[in-house]
């Protein structure tokens, strides 16, 4: 008797469990840093532009530097994650580093110009002007991510200018253009 | 005469108790009394038949399961995630993946030329006794419930799944692995928290 109540116990046991699915559950997770960096590789571009003589045959600053279209423009190709990148635009003034003398001008300010390709919307406006006393970087977040594409960063230099009237002393001039594009 | 009596109402009942049972386990009796003394003995045989039913499951502390980064999804990444069958007879073991990839976190969509959903490569080894083993590997968006062309795309039932042929008692050596070689893709993904969650199922192959 004992051993049939101990066999339809085992018997009303639910077999079916047995057999049942079972499940295990795996979460995975990972990260894409924002990041900027020059799609050739690397996170840093440099470049020289020469504009040449600046003077024109009357000692002063060639009038063709002077107005508002570009004197010089430059593309490069910059990859960025995140969804607005910042563009920080600095600029010294083309100087020949010397003291000029009365009448003279040893200083040329000018306008650096930075544009942008977006993936979607319209790209600020981002500017530089040089002046005697350099104003604070311009400081910009796009609104939306760089385009995925080459030659989306595009420098220009214009608007040429020195007191009125003065000449330039000879010399070498330079100025340096600092771009930086950071994640957000 | 008493006595004879109670033992041939006990046999009865016995066969009775025994034909009432569920059908996984029949009991057949039969059985004889004579009434008048001669012989006082009674025969009484049983024939017991009974099944094993398959089952499957992962073994416990060997579960594929947790949580797992991969850390930086533009670089190369590989995770192994073990875990141990036991299993009574062939199985079949089936991956969902919930976004068939890894997807960012609060990004909707994401702007021409850039991508806010990362692919991976799935891995599924089933090591069994005697040497069995089976072996498949899938990309990610293959894995999605409904999703095609991946010969483990869960739930595991007892047709669907990446079978292994003979049982597993605990055999080390299955695992999952995920990895992505980290080769430049066209489209930049987006800055992001990404994730996915993938389930494994086992289920008795048919």
């Amino acid at each position: 008797m004992k051993y049939l109540v101990t066999a339809a116990a085992l018997l009303a046991l639910p077999q079916m469990a047995l057999a049942q699915q079972v499940t295990g559950t795996i979460n995975l997770t990972g990260v894409v840093a924002g990041r900027c960096s020059v799609l050739a590789g690397g996170q840093a571009f440099s470049e020289t532009i020469n504009l040449g003589e600046l003077s024109g045959n009357d000692g002063r600053l060639r009038t063709d530097l002077t107005d508002a279209s570009p004197d010089a423009v430059r593309n490069y190709s910059i990859v960025c994650t995140s969804a607005t990148p910042r563009v920080i635009l600095s600029a010294t003034r083309l100087s020949t580093g010397t003291t000029a003398p009365a009448g003279y001008a040893n200083n040329i300010d000018y306008t650096a110009q930075v544009a942008v390709l977006q993936a979607s919307g319209t790209p600020p406006s981002i500017t530089y002007v040089t002046a005697s006393a350099l104003p604070a970087p311009t400081n910009v977040q796009l609104t939306a991510p760089l385009a995925n594409a080459a030659d989306n960063v595009t420098v220009r230099v214009h608007s040429f200018r020195t007191a009125a009237g003065a000449l330039l002393v000879a010399g070498s001039y330079t100025s340096v253009i600092q771009i930086t594009i950071s994640p957000t | 005469m008493r006595r004879g009596l109670c033992r041939i109402s006990i046999t009865s009942l016995l066969g009775a108790l025994l034909i009432a049972l569920p059908s996984t386990l029949r009991a057949q009796t039969s059985g004889s009394a004579v009434y008048g003394g001669s012989p006082r003995e009674v025969s009484l045989s049983v024939n017991v038949t009974a099944s094993v039913s398959a089952s499957c499951s992962f073994m416990v502390g060997a579960m594929p399961k947790g949580d797992y980064s991969v850390g930086n999804l533009e670089g190369p990444y590989l995770i192994d995630i073990p875990f141990s069958l036991t299993c009574n007879s062939p199985s079949r073991v089936g991956i969902v993946s919930n976004n068939g990839g890894m997807k960012a976190h609060g990004v909707s969509s994401a702007p021409p030329g850039y991508a806010h959903q990362a692919p991976y490569r799935v891995t599924l080894h089933l090591a069994g006794d005697s040497g069995n083993s089976a072996h498949a590997t899938c990309e990610s968006p293959t894995l999605t419930s409904g999703a095609s062309g991946c010969a483990f795309r869960g739930p595991a039932t007892g047709t669907a799944g990446l079978r292994l042929p003979g049982p597993s008692q605990g055999v080390p050596g299955s695992y999952i692995r995920i990895n992505q070689t980290g080769e430049p893709q066209p489209e930049t993904l987006i800055a992001a928290d990404y994730s996915d969650r993938l389930t494994v199922t086992i289920s008795p192959a048919t």
